[in-house]
């Protein structure tokens, strides 16, 4: 199951929020949602799920949410941690969210044990940790066997053992042909665990398509070449039109050139190659360069 | 529409303060029940036992105003706690349609409202009778006043517990309906109820005119929903104007619930 948000807005006062969001979340692959803090990510996942009032579509399977018969077996939503009442145990919790799909006990059960809450079952969530919260929260996304999971920010809270977890469980739950959208402030683990990435910055969209199609729009990608007189192959390199900044005693970095021209140029300019390396900036070094003019809620004191 | 009907009785029956909320004014009922009962004969203080009027228990009692009150807390509870505990969004996940959630809200409440009604009812008939048994009186039913004096409680309690629901729909703040029809009808409409009354003090030797109460005494909510446990003046039209109050916060709560983010 496809899903498809299209022409996303939302304003709260002068301040637009989501800003014209039209992304696809293909199924079977993990899609990763990354902005900056306010970047308007859990506000276009509200939009998503018709939570929130604003503008613009979203269609799942090519329907709204509300055309679904069980809507629960549509999409199994992680928006909040926190989101219980601390009096009711966690397995009473699941049996109320699984109403919709008419879900056994016997499966509140298996997805109380997939998460690792079956010891705690029958307690009351208040004194759960965030990352018990994140794990029950998140056992109310899939129980009811959902096409799409929408998780915002599901590996707060979780330690080193239950984020690597999280990451084989989705893509495991990805493979399945479903969709999978997930958002993190956590640029490693996304990389590691998304396939597609969808970014966002003031609301506004700057990619949506593979990590490395996003990657490849950083100027951090470059070639390092390594040689006895850097001074003439830059020299050449600008008459050319092409960046290149000094980088150590020998050593220049290329930006936008692939090895093989940056060989032919120092093949051309006569200077001896000790080293010839492409180098690709990281989801993060991407992310925080794309993103850098686009920080809703930046830090900005000096230590 | 059967998923939502279970996902609501769970809501309802699977947290501990609902059991303490419905079980506490039946338990109170049956308290004052049977202290009316007990303490009746002073009424008849030289006589073999008083024979007490029914109606009179439910007029008189505190009973079913103390019942509201309790059972408000479980209707305003039932949107209150969605909001206060952030559910309403697992909740309009699974349930999209949000006039539909309404609706089994309103309408499965409103029953256990009723319902609860009927047991206070019972509560009380029950309780006044053990109290007054051994005094050798008796509960007197007349079916003529007391069966349409049962329904209007039964009503009362409904329209009471409902505009609580309605006051936390608008406010989504569930303490504010809990609190305000409780400061409403105990404190701000008595002393709007002695000031008007102050005010319409005429050349009648200074007494009030209670022969023809202005206009704006018949039109406060809480003390034309109370005028309906009576069994003097026209206790519908107080029912009537109680609903009307009721039908004026629920509507814009509903719309609100409709249009406003999750």
């Amino acid at each position: 199951m496809t899903i498809e948000a299209v022409g996303l807005s939302k304003r709260y006062g002068s301040v637009l929020a989501v800003d014209a969001l039209t992304f696809t979340v293909p199924r079977g692959v993990v899609t990763g949602f990354l902005g900056p803090n306010g970047a308007g990510k859990s506000t276009a996942m509200r939009l998503m799920l018709d939570l929130d009032r604003g503008e613009g579509r979203t269609a799942f399977d090519g329907k709204p949410l509300k055309e679904h018969r069980h809507a629960s077996r549509v999409v199994g939503a992680h928006l909040d941690a926190k989101v219980f009442h601390p009096q009711r145990t966690a397995r009473n919790h699941l049996r109320m969210v699984g109403s919709d799909a008419g879900i056994s006990n016997a499966r509140v059960d298996e997805v109380l044990n997939l998460v690792g809450l079956d010891s705690v079952a029958r307690k009351r969530p208040k004194t759960f940790s965030l990352g018990m919260s994140q794990r029950l929260a998140l056992a109310g996304a899939v129980l009811a066997d959902p096409m799409c999971l929408m998780l915002d920010e599901p590996a707060n809270g979780l330690d080193p053992q239950s984020i690597q977890w999280l990451r084989e469980f989705l893509r495991h739950y990805a493979s399945q042909g479903r969709s999978v959208l997930v958002s993190s402030h956590l640029l490693s683990e996304m990389q590691l665990m998304a396939d597609r990435i969808v970014v966002i910055a003031k609301g506004k969209l700057i990619t949506d398509g593979t990590v490395e199609e996003f990657v490849s729009m950083s100027t951090r990608n470059d070639v390092l070449v390594r040689c006895d007189r850097p001074d003439a192959l830059v020299e050449l390199l600008r008459a050319e039109g092409v960046t290149a900044v000094a980088e150590g005693p020998d050593g220049l970095a290329v930006i936008g050139e692939s090895t093989d021209r940056v060989g032919e140029a120092a093949f051309r300019a006569g200077v001896v190659v000790r080293e010839l390396v492409s180098r690709r900036a990281s989801l993060e070094e991407a992310f925080l360069e794309l993103t850098s003019d686009a920080q809703g809620f930046a830090a900005g004191g000096q230590l | 529409m059967s998923g939502l009907i279970r996902y609501e009785w769970l809501r309802l029956t699977t947290i501990r303060s609902t059991w303490i909320m419905l079980a506490t004014p039946i338990v109170l009922t049956a308290v004052v029940g049977w202290l009316f009962g007990y303490f009746s004969n002073s009424l008849d203080p030289g006589g073999d036992g008083a024979t007490v009027s029914f109606g009179l228990l439910i007029s008189a009692s505190p009973v079913m105003t103390l019942a509201a009150v309790f059972l408000s807390v479980v209707f305003a509870q039932s949107i209150g706690q969605e909001y206060r505990h952030g559910l309403i969004r697992v909740t309009l996940t699974q349930f999209p349609h949000r006039s539909r959630v309404l609706i089994v809200k309103i309408v499965m409440m409103g029953i256990l409202m009723l319902v609860m009604a009927v047991i206070v009812v019972a509560v009380l008939w029950g309780a006044a009778i053990v109290g007054i048994a051994p005094t050798g009186g008796s509960i007197q039913y007349v079916a003529a006043i007391d069966n349409p004096l049962i329904v209007r409680a039964l009503l009362y309690v409904l329209i009471f517990t409902m505009i609580a629901f309605a006051i936390t729909m608008i406010t989504r703040i569930i303490q504010l309906g809990i609190i305000l029809p409780i400061v409403l009808a105990l404190l701000v409409e008595p002393i709007v109820r002695v000031i008007v009354l102050i005010a319409t003090m005429g050349g009648g030797g200074g007494q009030p005119d209670i022969s023809s109460e202005p206009l704006i005494l018949r039109l406060l909510p809480f003390t034309s929903g109370q005028s309906a446990l009576a069994t003097t003046g026209d206790p519908w039209q107080g029912l009537m104007v109680f609903a009307i109050w009721c039908a004026l916060l629920l509507i814009p709560g509903w719309i609100l619930f409709v249009r406003r983010d999750a």
